[in-house]
């Protein structure tokens, strides 16, 4: 298995080294720092064209200036940043992850929790009440752009909470880490968007793993075997429905980890996305893009692969592939 | 967690799970083994009719694509006039969503937004399902090479950052509906290309298409004329979930300042608008933003039924 | 009811009156199994005989409690002397794998694809407290090679998926006789197979069936394993018992209208070239829309006013042979019929 877990990151490699590639042709052809500058400075002289020039390599073709990149990026140079007073990229990097992570990781770890329990839940007690909750909440998440369900836990719960009670318990946005409380506070809206939105499709999925597996051939020899209920459910169902279920969640916790963009941007949270978007898109600061781009790349890639292996490792099957 | 199998003499009411025998004489079959029997199409016309949900979303979703063409010719503004004197106020009997900053009426402005959503959803349903379906139907069917350009892509566009690009081509390029279609067609596309080729690659083995190529057929006709009607149906579904994709997606963009050009507006856009507003008059977030969910929920609803009534043997969600 | 028999052992079981039902939302109860009443007796080979649909299968399931939830199940199945449907779950639980045990049709699916073989074998006897973890193992090993798995030792650690379909067959076998049942039911163990392994599979039923003295409920549609393995036939059509007897009265005298029409679709080794197979036309009935008489009325080639009025009831012989037909002493001799297909023409 470790040969097919290495077969697959050489594999991978290729992938991301093309959509890297793909973006930065994107991103490079698309702005024009020169004219950029002619317009909005045509007081600059000279010099600052030939730094832009030196810093953006901009005298190369993309193909060299995208190697030249790499080249630095391997070594964890991501250059410097453009938007942001020529701080190193890294720097500013690693200090935004941070802040992503106190959203993500907790909200994936919730995500993966509550997932299997209403998946169990939903499948053991098919056409019950509670089960028509479950499947009405996958819907209504499904159908529910983030950045909306986002807003509507502001509205709800501090526009109108203060409207009703005349207190504010949470934050409209920002992070907030004088007090713990405060930490509480300003994380507790976000990571539920965070949550809610991957909880309704993973538990749809579950969901449905788990039904099909409970009208399999293998659960029906299992009772004529005389084997307990108790031991059908939480040894050979879950054992089977895991195995789908685990790929994706950990192609899930991929996606929580490297999609916080949008959230970050509807409470304000300074974190990566809002780094690529404000710095990286709008402020066309090529190196912070590229970080962050990346970063992302390398993520799903990673997830991805943990996912296959998970499932290989898991199902006896696709092993042997 | 008591017993997952009832005992026999339970009084749950349910459709009966598949058994062996059952299955070989369900309504489905009956069809098949009559005398005349329905086409294909036919029969699943008839399945999704009788879907509850699936007619609930039709009729949304007339309603809302009603609203959002007839609707502004019940009000006397423009979707662009400006009304200076009327400014940021919240729904009353003249402006019945209220107006925005700069006194444009928001009901007008809410159902032109509809519009274009709609039209950028379907446009792109359409387009990513005819492209995803094409491309692979022939990455399953011929295998090998293209299977691993095809793969190859697709890998790729996974490891994209969707919204990174859109963001990046949105801040540079002005867009019109037809140029979002388009983007947002080519990085969703990939959904309905891993469905049709998985299942072309299982069809491709059947014994109607090894008939047709002992036969002397083309690949281009067993292709088209063997294959896709099979595949029509799943492609469909894929279809409407892509669409309702689609819609999620260009309200984001346009959430996140990059969609279509002032003054026109999409239902992101006015929801972008509002959001400084969110103290005084959170309505204007809730409204358009509740129709963005409204249009989903209806084309998942119809989703659902489509799905239902092509392959009745798979486990409904209610 | 029981049906005199050569052999005079023990009854073992006693099912009277079985019936299945399947409800659905909005339609009324679909009956699968009517009133089927049978009996088994300790070491007895008695093979159920149907197409898909006539509710062969679900009448075997029902004993041991294995259908969802929708089924609903009246009558009675004495097991050495316990009614099996209305005991509770607790209690039948005690049955399932040990004194009855059920092989399935399909291998492939019906082994959990995660467990080794062993594993899944070593737990039949594991739930019911007969064996600790290793005992139970080493014992599955043996139970491999009882059933000629080769390299028993190797194979006992091995997936199902890594088994030919065979193999899984026998090793399903092994499982089911791990803690050597009394009953033994086999619900089309060879359809899955093919037919070069079939014969295999089943001299491995019969060995194992002796070697363990247990009664075996064959199911199947194959009317040509029956012939060779089997003491009595029981042939089933509609959900309803349609003719019964031991095997060599049924094949060369068949008394019902649809036993007929299986044994003429059947080729013949002494047939002659030229001969052609009859088939009985028409499709068997759905469950959800039988005919209110005899449910092989629209297809008998023999019938007769009351055929499509009412049911017959199933009358002997006054021996060992039962038919339920209303023209059952009326049918041309069988003997002729087949005579015209093996005479040379």
């Amino acid at each position: 298995m470790v040969i097919y877990a290495l077969r697959r990151l050489l594999g991978a490699i290729p992938v991301i080294l093309f959509s890297t590639f793909v973006m930065f042709w994107l991103v490079s052809s698309i702005n024009d720092p020169i004219a950029e500058l002619k317009q909005s400075c045509p007081q600059c002289d000279e010099s600052a064209y030939a730094r832009l020039t030196d810093l953006y390599n901009l005298d190369q073709p993309i193909p060299l200036r995208y190697t030249s990149w790499l080249g630095n990026a391997v070594t964890g140079d991501f250059g410097t940043s453009t938007s942001m007073g020529e701080l190193p990229v890294s720097d500013i990097f690693w200090a935004r992850a941070k802040n992503s992570a106190i959203l993500s990781i907790p909200a994936a770890i919730i995500v993966i929790v509550f997932s299997a329990l209403l998946s169990m839940y939903s499948a053991l007690r098919q056409y019950s009440a509670g089960d028509y909750a479950v499947t009405t909440f996958s819907y209504l998440g499904l159908s529910m752009p983030t950045f909306f369900f986002g807003l509507l836990l502001q509205v709800i719960f501090v526009v109108w909470w203060q409207d009703w009670t005349g207190t504010k318990p949470f934050w409209t946005g920002g992070m907030h880490t004088e007090s713990f409380g405060q930490v509480l506070s300003s994380i507790t809206l976000p990571i539920t968007t965070l949550v809610i939105i991957s909880l309704a499709s993973d538990t749809r999925f579950g969901r449905a793993a788990m039904l099909e597996v409970r009208n399999s051939d293998f659960i029906r020899t299992a009772r004529a075997k005389g084997v307990p209920e108790r031991t059908i459910i939480f040894k050979h169902l879950l054992r089977a429905a895991m195995i789908p279920m685990v790929t994706v969640w950990a192609i899930t916790f991929g996606t929580l980890l490297g999609g916080t963009l949008v959230t970050e941007t509807v409470f304000s949270w300074p974190g990566l996305g809002r780094l690529l978007i404000f710095n990286g898109i709008f402020d066309a600061d090529v190196n912070i893009m590229m970080a962050v781009i990346l970063f992302i790349g390398v993520i799903t890639v990673v997830f991805n692969l943990l996912a296959d292996l998970l499932y290989g490792w898991l199902d006896p099957r696709v092993r042997y592939a | 967690m008591t017993d997952l199998h009832e005992p026999a003499s339970g009084n749950v009411v349910a459709e009966p799970d598949q058994l062996v025998e059952l299955q070989e004489v369900s309504d489905f079959d009956q069809e098949a083994l009559a005398e005349n029997p329905l086409s294909l199409g036919k029969q699943a016309w008839r399945r999704f009719r009788s879907h509850k949900l699936a007619m609930v979303g039709v009729v949304m979703l007339v309603l809302l694509i009603v609203a959002f063409y007839i609707g502004p010719l019940f009000r006397p503004f423009a979707f662009d006039e400006r009304n200076v004197l009327a400014r940021a106020q919240g729904p009353s009997r003249e402006h019945w969503f209220g107006t925005d900053d700069i006194g444009r009426d928001l009901f007008v402005r809410s159902m032109r937004g509809g519009r274009f959503s709609i039209t950028i959803s379907v446009l792109t349903g359409l387009l990513s399902a005819a492209l995803g379906g094409l491309l692979g139907a022939i990455a399953g069917y011929f295998g090998k090479w293209s299977d691993a350009v095809v793969s190859f892509l697709v890998n790729i566009l996974l490891t994209v950052n969707v919204l990174a690009v859109l963001l990046i081509l949105g801040a540079k390029f002005k867009v019109t509906p037809v140029v979002m279609a388009l983007l947002l067609t080519v990085l969703i596309w990939y959904r309905g290309a891993r469905v049709v080729r998985s299942l072309v690659m299982q069809y491709k083995e059947r014994e109607f298409v090894l008939a047709a190529k002992a036969a002397g057929a083309s690949s281009r006709r067993i292709i088209f004329k063997h294959l896709l009607p099979n595949v029509m149906g799943a492609l469909l579904v894929e279809g409407t979930l892509l669409a309702g994709t689609a819609i999620i997606l260009e309200s984001t963009l346009s959430f996140l300042g990059l969609g279509l050009q002032p003054p026109e507006t999409t239902l992101g856009t006015l929801i972008n608008d509002a959001k400084g507003s969110i103290d005084t008059s959170p309505a204007r977030i809730l409204l358009p933003g509740g129709l963005v969910m409204m249009i989903v929920l209806a084309i998942n609803f119809i989703g659902d039924g489509l799905r239902d009534a092509f392959d009745p043997t798979h486990e409904s969600d209610q | 009811m029981i049906a005199p028999d050569a052999t005079d052992r023990d009854v073992l079981l006693e099912v009277t009156d079985l019936s299945v039902g399947f409800k659905s939302r909005g339609k009324p109860l679909a009956e699968a199994v009517r009133s089927m009443s049978y009996s088994v007796r300790r070491g007895e080979t008695l093979a159920i005989v149907g197409e898909s649909g006539s509710g062969k299968s679900v009448g075997a399931m029902a004993m041991l409690g294995l259908l969802p939830g929708s089924a609903v199940v009246t009558g009675s199945a004495v097991f050495e002397g316990a009614d099996l449907l209305a005991m509770p779950q607790k209690q039948l639980r005690t049955y399932r794998g040990r004194r009855i045990a059920m092989i399935f049709q399909d291998p492939m699916t019906a082994f959990h694809p995660a467990f080794t073989i062993g594993n899944q074998i070593a737990e039949t006897m594991t739930v019911h407290g007969l064996a600790g973890k290793k005992e139970s193992m080493s014992r599955a090993a043996e139970l491999l090679e009882l059933v000629g798995v080769p390299e028993p030792g190797v194979r006992v650690n091995q997936y199902p998926h890594e088994y030919s379909g065979g193999m899984r067959q026998r090793a399903m076998v092994a499982m089911a006789i791990a803690n050597k049942p009394d009953l033994l039911i086999a619900d089309e163990p060879t359809t899955a197979l093919d037919v070069t392994i079939q014969a295999q599979v089943m001299e491995v039923l019969a060995e194992v069936q002796t070697e363990v003295d247990a009664a075996l409920i064959l199911i199947t549609h194959d009317l040509g394993v029956v012939a060779n393995v089997a003491e009595r036939v029981q042939v089933m059509y509609g959900g309803r018992i349609v003719e019964r007897g031991p095997v060599d009265k049924i094949f060369k005298q068949p008394r019902n209208p649809y036993t007929r029409g299986l044994l003429s679709s059947l080729p013949r080794v002494d047939g002659v070239r030229g001969d052609r197979l009859i088939p009985i036309g028409g499709t068997p009935p759905s469950i959800l829309n039988m005919p209110p008489g005899c449910a092989f009325e629209p297809r008998c080639p023999h019938r007769t006013a009351i055929c499509g009025q009412e049911p017959a009831k199933l009358e002997s012989d006054g021996f060992d042979h039962e038919s339920r037909c209303h023209n059952t002493y009326v049918l041309p001799a069988w003997e002729d019929i087949n005579a015209a297909r093996t005479t040379p023409s």
